[in-house]
């Protein structure tokens, strides 16, 4: 029996048919209805003492978490929640903010897969109906965050956090790595180094590659004496020859974009070849590694970009945003506590419930989206340098502030700042970096 | 010449890991005729299980290791001989590969699972202390890892050595690799020699796995996957069958990366790209340049021709009565999911179901090479990717439409895909999935991550750039777009699949001697496959990266690539019903497992659902989704049409009845 091929496209073309014929009839009975459902969404928060905002009852704000637990990069994101987790924990237990508990119901784990990614930011927003979101994921996309302008907070390392309105990144949403120029430039003058070498892995992965190779730009066009860049340093590798060559260069200072595994596989390389170098690591800021490395990491220099350093609570009058935090961590999440990330998402929590005590009363996405872009020196809770949201979706304004550490036995100590200070804040010369006043609001200046 | 040493020394410790697991390789290979592609997974699980105990546990070293690697690393392989390998028939070469890389995602997936964060600082030693130089060589420090790196494996190949050369076992696993079958006939207890090798190659990846960990301080299995490639490249040039070879060129490859890092321009191109892509290109030149790798996979075994063929379809055994019936309530069901989706659909659901077309677009692909040209291939994702990508870059320099760009990308991954067939125009089976895993991985780590403007990262994908209103947040448009793409897709396929192409195809499938002897152009064939699989991987690429607003390098990794291939023919990869089955499968599944309390597992409970999902293909090589749809049916049909006889019931058996003859004639929907 002979059949027509490919007539099933006639069904398919069919009920594309029906469908569209459908979605026009039902687009016309919902805009008839806009006004109704509004009117049912204004009664439902009379009612039930909410806004009428997802995630927002009397009594409580329902907030999620999407970030990087499992899979290939889980030992760099999983930290975050913790953080967020302990800021609510503690805040609930004085009460919450404007008498409503915020309620961290949903901890979701995108499992290194960037499809996962999107898939559970549609799950939080249209099925969770969350408020508010925080993420920390190499997947972020900000795509869903921002068509449904859901106040979103976290962790930047896609540098796709620019510039829309409702995207709330740690420290500001724009990577600017020029601006950290000044600070290593400070660095190699604070250690007395002559030479100085930088090591990052390739472009394949650009926030440690882009850090790395804007700085040996930079630096050289500031007249650092730049004497061995490599920016090509593979993930898990070996560092040898690296380390043969900061020998061969003579460069008696070394700064790495690396993750902190690798750094610790350098560190131990440069001490068995027997070197004498200065490190200035951006990662490994973690008590847990050095509890792991103590014997690698002596000596070694952490740049905490903007965040006082985890010390800084043992001087509760002056650092009592840190004293707070480590207060919390330790009794909440307590194996989190010395962790950079985990701090990233006690810093998000703060923003978010600082945005909802500005809105006031009025509790929606948009308000407390508004309110938290007109906060001019967000400090987290006094845990790091002012950021100002005024501009600080669209760019990075000096001066940046950072606060080194160096590993001095079983611990990090504060460098280079005097007194009691942490922070040393540069402007935009890198030619001549000396510390600026630090921004007003800034913790301990 | 110190200089030289002092490079390449240090690449000796890493060297001999990849020889050891390039030995375990070669050794699996020779006595049970399967490349084992959960090599490195073996390898991890040891070393996660080793340290793991160590830190956590704070067992004593000694204690740890026989745990481990002494009793567990080869329980591992007599597991997998016993409850996997053993069932497949030799000339089964895409089983045995498929069986291999669900073991590879789900074991990682399963740890993930079982221990929340995978990832373990500070991996022991096993022997030496790394902290501690034990003596100096030409100026270079030699540290506890390498002193124990070169010592385990000089003591284990020694080891492997008298057992192939000078034992009867060894003899045996042998001649197992010749024919397991006729070594049976001549009174050889062919399981239990089989078994052993397993149980010794299970030992050798624990080993290798907690010798390896220690140079990390950060234990990874994307560690162990890149030392995995290396081991290939190394037991490729060994055909593998050599053991010498094998140490020799891992041994070389440790050396070369090293003095390569010390010779060539600190962070250029040739840097990063040569050094990062060094086993793929030396697994490439064994394919190409080694004529014995040409070869591999295929059936050596005088008694393979005894094994079963694949059923046939489902849509091609039903009664016409019922076939009728059932193509009703599919279109039936198609018109109600349309309208469904462009009226009432909640949000989260119909971006779900958005996402499985597109996912079905790109698994078609899939059906295109594996189900119609009988080839595995394992870089269908990076060939979705080539599509999107390119799309991208266009609408970031040219400000091109990316719909647009989209047609262009197709055309580009069928291009790659074509360059790629001819690369590989020899190869057959095994060749050819390590062929194209090596092109994924040189994609992963060149072309994706050197590419302007990517640099890694991922690129938006904005309303404007796809206009149309495609993105807008109700995601009607996009399903009408992905509707009407998958529909032409699916159409294409099936006009390839009822064309001449699609019964040359067939026959290749059967016997590819047997085809060119009728006149079949098998090149012109594995190009036309290859260049149209990669056309249809390219669209599906473009609609994915829609979907999700972003193009992301690791929606497009290797990984993702094996992990397609799993969830393909765990539903049917012979027809394009089982591509569409496996898109929403994938997704839909992904969404339930956010219903479960406490959303336990998420994407690893995924991975390993399909993993063992895919186990069955053994068994059930049209797919166990197909399999089960088979037999439902025919049970529906003895039951409606109980008084007459169907043309299915009087087939001879099969899994539940079925022809010996392949069948190219399923149609979608049914």
């Amino acid at each position: 029996m002979g059949r027509r091929r490919g007539n099933w496209l006639v069904p398919v073309a069919a009920a594309l048919g029906v469908g569209l014929l459908a979605a026009g009839c039902s687009s016309s009975t919902t805009a008839a209805t806009t006004t109704t459902t509004g009117a049912s969404s204004s009664t439902t928060a009379a009612s039930g003492g909410g806004s009428g905002a997802p995630g927002v009852t009397a009594t409580s704000i329902t907030v999620g978490v999407i970030s990087s637990r499992s899979g290939v990069l889980a030992g760099y994101f999983g930290q975050f929640a913790p953080g967020m987790t302990a800021y609510f924990d503690a805040l609930n237990a004085k009460g919450g903010v404007g008498g409503r508990k915020i309620n961290l119901a949903y901890n979701l784990d995108d499992g290194g897969s960037p499809s996962q990614f999107t898939q559970l930011t549609h799950t939080l927003i249209d099925q969770d109906h969350v408020f508010a979101v925080g993420a920390a994921s190499p997947f972020f996309t900000p795509g869903y965050f921002a068509q449904s302008k859901t106040p979103t907070y976290g962790y930047n390392v896609t540098g796709n956090w620019s510039p829309y309105p409702n995207l709330f990144a740690n420290g500001g949403s724009v990577q600017d790595y020029s601006s950290a120029t000044p600070t290593y430039a400070y660095f190699v003058k604070a250690t007395h180094s002559s030479k100085l070498a930088l090591i990052s892995y390739g472009p394949g992965i650009p926030s440690s590659y882009d850090a790395c190779h804007t700085a040996a730009t930079d630096l050289q066009a500031a007249g650092v004496n730049v004497s061995f860049v490599d920016v090509g340093a593979q993930l898990g590798g070996s560092f040898t020859s690296d380390v043969q060559r900061l020998q061969q260069s003579g460069s008696d200072a070394l700064i790495s974009c690396m993750q902190a595994s690798d750094n610790v596989t350098l560190s131990r390389d440069i001490q068995q070849y027997g070197l004498s170098v200065k490190q200035l690591w951006l990662n490994g800021y973690d008590q847990k590694l050095l509890n792991q490395y103590s014997s690698v990491m002596q000596g070694v220099y952490m740049s905490n970009a903007g965040n006082v350093p985890f010390g800084a609570a043992a001087y509760a009058s002056v650092y009592p945003g840190m004293a707070a935090y480590t207060a919390a961590m330790n009794k909440y999440e307590a194996q989190y506590t010395q962790n950079n990330v985990a701090l990233a998402g006690w810093q998000s929590a703060a923003l978010l419930v600082e945005g909802i005590r500005a809105a006031g009363s009025s509790i929606t996405q948009a308000s407390v989206i508004a309110a938290t872009n007109k906060i001019t020196a967000d400090t987290a809770g006094q845990t790091q340098a002012p950021t100002n949201w005024t501009v600080a979706h669209v760019k990075a304004v000096p001066p940046a502030c950072t606060a080194f550490v160096q590993v001095k036995g079983s611990t990090f100590v504060s460098v280079f700042a005097p007194g009691k200070q942490v922070f040393i804040c540069l402007g935009t010369n890198a030619k001549n970096p000396v510390p600026v006043t630090p921004p007003a609001g800034t913790p301990g200046a | 010449m110190e200089h030289f040493l002092g490079f390449a020394i240090p690449g000796i410790p890493f060297g001999c890991t990849y020889a050891l697991v390039a030995v375990g390789l070669v050794l699996t290979y020779q006595a049970t005729g399967v490349l084992n592609f959960a090599y490195g997974a073996q390898a991890y699980l040891s070393a996660f299980v080793f340290t793991y105990l160590v830190q956590n546990e704070h067992l004593p070293v000694g204690l740890a290791f026989v745990i481990a690697v002494v009793v567990l690393a080869p329980a591992v392989g007599l597991i997998f001989d016993r409850f996997l390998f053993r069932k497949i028939a030799p000339a089964n070469v895409i089983a045995k590969l498929v069986t291999g890389i669900s073991m590879l995602i789900g074991i990682p997936a399963v740890l993930s699972i079982l221990f929340t964060n995978s990832n373990q600082y500070n991996p022991p030693s096993i022997l030496f202390n790394p902290d501690v130089v034990y003596f100096r060589f030409a100026g270079t420090p030699i540290n506890g890892i390498s002193v124990t790196s070169v010592l385990a494996t000089a003591v284990t190949l020694v080891a492997l050595v008298v057992l192939i050369r000078w034992t009867s076992l060894g003899l045996k696993m042998r001649g197992a690799v010749e024919s397991r079958r006729l070594i049976e006939l001549d009174g050889v207890n062919g399981g239990r020699v089989v078994a052993s090798a397993w149980a010794v190659s299970g030992l050798i990846a624990g080993l290798a796995g907690v010798l390896l960990a220690p140079a990390y301080g950060q234990l990874q299995f994307s560690d162990y996957a890149d030392l995995m490639v290396a081991a290939f490249a190394a037991a490729a040039w060994a055909v593998l069958r050599s053991l010498p070879i094998a140490v020799l060129v891992g041994v070389l490859m440790g050396v070369t990366v090293n003095i390569l890092q010390g010779y060539l321009p600190a962070g250029s191109i040739w840097s990063s790209a040569v050094l990062t892509s060094l086993p793929f290109i030396v697994l490439v030149g064994a394919l190409v340049l080694v004529p014995g790798m040409r070869t591999l996979g295929g059936a050596k075994d005088p008694l393979a021709a005894v094994d079963p063929p694949t059923p046939p379809t489902t849509a091609a055994l039903r009664a016409p009565e019922f076939d009728r019936v059932i193509k009703i309530l599919w279109y039936v069901l198609l018109v109600v999911f349309s309208v469904s989706m462009l009226t009432w659909m909640p949000k989260i659901w119909a971006n779900v179901f958005n996402a499985g077309l597109a996912y079905s677009v790109v698994f078609l692909s899939i059906t295109l090479i594996t189900g119609m040209g009988g080839q595995l291939s394992l870089c269908q994702a990076t060939l979705a990717g080539v599509g999107a990508f390119m799309a991208a870059q266009l609408a970031s320099h040219l400000g091109l439409n990316f719909l647009l760009g989209g047609l262009v990308g197709a055309a580009t991954a069928a291009v790659v895909a074509v360059v790629l067939a001819f690369a590989s125009v020899r190869l057959r089976g095994l060749g050819l999935a390590l062929m194209t895993i090596a092109a994924a991985l040189v994609f992963d780590n060149v072309v994706f991550a050197e590419v302007d403007t990517v640099h890694g990262q991922p690129i938006n994908v904005t309303p404007h750039a796809v206009g149309l209103g495609i993105l807008n947040p109700d995601g009607r448009a996009y399903f009408v777009l992905a509707m009407v793409v998958l529909a032409v897709c699916v159409f294409l396929v099936m006009r390839v699949r009822r064309g001449s192409i699609g019964r040359f195809l067939g026959a290749m499938q059967g016997s590819s001697t047997a085809a060119s002897g009728i006149g079949v152009n098998l090149t012109w064939m594995h190009v036309l496959v290859f260049g149209l699989s990669g056309a249809v991987a390219g669209i599906g690429g473009t609609l994915l990266s829609i979907n999700q607003q972003a193009v992301n390098p690791n929606t497009f990794s290797w990984e993702f690539s094996l992990v397609f291939v799993v969830v393909v023919v765990t539903t049917g990869v012979n027809t394009p019903e089982g591509a569409i089955q496996a898109g929403f499968g994938y997704v839909v599944l992904q969404q339930l497992l956010t219903y479960v309390p406490g959303r336990l597992g998420g994407n690893s409970l995924l991975i390993i659902f399909f993993a063992f999902g895919a186990l069955t293909y053994v068994a059930h090589p049209e797919g166990i989704l197909e399999f089960q749809k088979r037999r439902w049916t025919l049970r529906f049909e003895r039951l409606l049409l109980r008084d007459r006889a169907t043309p299915s019931s009087a087939a001879p058996p099969g899994p539940e009845g079925g022809t010996p003859a392949w069948a190219p004639d399923p149609a979608v929907g049914g």
